[in-house]
């Protein structure tokens, strides 16, 4: 039902100070008036329920937080299939728990039960403070109106590229 | 024999633990059970914030538990303002907490438990190998997320769940949808029975004190005295007479008792509690997998959770005939309206426990008179378990020691899982170190 249609979902949490910048950025982008084929997640903390998030869309955006950036810069890529088959000679991707289940370890189960892996985009933010606590630090939130253009963006730039 | 056995775990974010455990001559000389992880302080989270804030901040404590935690904090507010919600906010809070279970219990079997009785290291081999089992756990585990979403509008962090009630309450073709979700997991549960009856657990006996809350009318998820034999129940209210948390010097998270002894929570404490009032369906079930209480073996939690699976979705189906009779002669609320009632504050304390999938979860506030938060306290369930843990390996390892290394480990790993702990995880990769 999903076929066609662009995926962007937030993950992180919101407890944990800039570790939920990603929920932030789909916040925000909740309140914007997007294109009918996109739709906007506040994933959480989801786990291996990710899969079911992904299940069906064409093309996802994972946007979170990202640890050990270098520069306080907006980090932005694509999976590529290039990635996932390193991952098959990666024993870190076999860290597959239920709290702890991370992008790459959903991918690994997806890849190793035959599943289809929509086109995955990246978008990391910074985080400068992840320790207990609401709210994110001042050099992250500088960083959240960058974060929901390029989402922004993105979504139209699919339309185009998707025959919308 | 000597030895000296380290397994140290190293991990990422969350659960960190560590085992150390000294053997000398056949006797151990030191074991603890040590958790790392940075203590997170939550409930200071909640100081100075409304009470009405509680639920959704509390909710992403755990991103398997949060309608367990919704739940709890929603009750601990009812409880301190004085609200009692309706039968039917009731009933559809009981099929959330159900939904729920089986998220997580369905996870947990398939993909922790399941590498296991392969010999496999992790469930991306076994899903390699055997893609047919864990799709079918993926479909459970969907099912249990579609209820989820139906009812409250995600599938963790639920939106719709409210103190007073639930801000949308559900059209009777969402009911409709929900028991047609439930029919159809009936024959993926049926083959989850089945392949855990071809598969044993180790056998490993120690009686410990099981602590549950208990309800005579029901298999207690959502409300219930508290529970533990030989003790008089108790109101929640008075959870501090149940149990004491302590902290210890090589742990950041507290150890739990209740009296003397260490506790044990979750699946295998509640059938040893209250097996007589779980449906027929999961005693057929409990019957096949050899699982009839008083079990004093840990293990069987595993087997537990499957009872329980088999329990929540026959449960559910009785709840929604329930509510179905409800809605057909009058709305889901009394005044027809969607929403909750208007929430007056006042001063006053609160408590709320229910069963999440792990054990007894317990949320307690204290609010001044404008409903602003002064006290919180928040006791999960794997807390509860990590003494009893500790005591289980103590009494485990003797009878182990003779096994080649890499049993001995795997052992320790799969008696630490069978708790299905938020560490679960670290036990994929213990380090296990022999100096003899």
């Amino acid at each position: 039902m999903s076929e066609g249609r662009l995926l962007i979902v937030g993950l992180g949490n919101p407890l944990m100070g800039d570790d939920g910048a990603g929920i932030e950025v789909v916040n925000e982008l909740q309140e914007l008036a997007l294109p009918e084929y996109v739709d906007v997640i506040d994933g959480g903390t989801p786990g291996v329920g990710l899969i079911d998030m992904m299940s069906g869309y064409s093309r996802v955006i994972v946007v979170d937080a990202v640890m050990g950036a270098c520069h306080p810069e907006l980090v932005s890529g694509s999976l590529g299939k290039e990635i996932l088959k390193q991952f098959q000679d990666d024993r870190e991707g076999d860290n597959c728990s239920l709290h702890e289940t991370e992008l790459t370890s959903v991918l690994r189960l997806m890849q190793a039960l035959g599943m289809s892996i929509p086109e995955i985009t990246i978008v990391g933010i910074p985080a400068f403070n992840i320790a207990p606590g609401i709210g994110l630090s001042e050099e992250c939130m500088k960083l959240i109106p960058q974060a929901v253009e390029l989402n922004r963006d993105s979504a139209y730039l699919f339309g185009e590229t998707s025959n919308k | 024999m000597s030895h000296d056995i380290n397994i140290h775990h190293i991990t990422r974010v969350e659960g960190h633990g560590n085992i150390v455990l000294n053997i000398k001559e056949g006797r151990i000389e030191e074991l603890r059970l040590e958790i790392v992880e940075s203590p997170r302080f939550f409930e200071v989270m909640l100081l100075g914030r409304n009470i009405l804030e509680a639920p959704p901040i509390t909710s992403r404590i755990c991103g398997i538990c949060a309608i367990s935690h919704t739940a709890a904090s929603i009750k601990a507010c009812e409880d301190a303002l004085g609200i009692t919600p309706s039968e039917n906010v009731v009933l559809l809070r009981k099929i959330l907490l159900h939904a729920e279970l089986l998220q997580s219990h369905i996870l947990h079997i398939y993909l922790l438990v399941a590498p296991d009785l392969f010999g496999e290291g992790s469930v991306i081999p076994l899903a390699a190998s055997h893609p047919d089992i864990i799709k079918r756990g993926l479909r459970l585990k969907k099912a249990a997320n579609d209820i989820c979403r139906v009812l409250v509008g995600r599938h963790i962090h639920p939106i719709g769940m409210v103190v007073g009630g639930f801000t949308k309450p559900p059209a009777v073709k969402d009911l409709a949808e929900v028991r047609r979700i439930l029919e159809g997991m009936i024959p993926d549960m049926e083959e989850t029975v089945r392949f855990f009856e071809e598969h044993s657990m180790p056998e490993f006996n120690r009686p410990t004190k099981y602590c549950s809350i208990r309800d005579d009318k029901e298999y207690a998820l959502y409300d219930g005295l508290l529970y533990a034999k030989d003790n008089p129940p108790l109101e929640v209210q008075r959870y501090k007479e149940f149990i004491a948390e302590n902290v210890v010097s090589y742990s950041t998270a507290k150890q739990v008792r209740s009296g003397d002894s260490s506790i044990m929570v979750g699946a295998l404490a509640r059938l040893n509690n209250n097996y007589a009032s779980i449906s027929e369906e999961a005693k057929k079930a409990a019957e096949r997998l050899g699982l009839v209480p008083p079990c004093t073996n840990p293990f069987m939690n595993n087997i537990g959770q499957v009872i329980e699976c088999v329990h929540s979705i026959y449960d559910s189906l009785k709840i929604l005939d329930i509510l179905d009779a409800n809605l057909s002669s009058a709305p889901f609320n009394k005044d027809g309206k969607g929403g909750v009632p208007p929430i007056e504050p006042r001063e006053g304390k609160g408590v709320g426990v229910v069963e999440a999938p792990r054990g007894s979860l317990y949320h307690e506030y204290g609010i001044d008179d404008k409903g602003v938060i002064r006290s919180a306290n928040c006791i999960i369930p794997t807390a509860q378990n990590l003494l009893n843990i500790e005591k289980d390996i103590e009494a485990m390892v003797p009878s182990i020691l003779q096994l080649p290394r890499k049993d001995i480990e795997r052992r320790l790993e799969m008696l630490v899982r069978a708790y299905d702990p938020c560490i679960s995880c670290s036990t994929h990769f213990l380090e296990v170190k022999f100096i003899e």
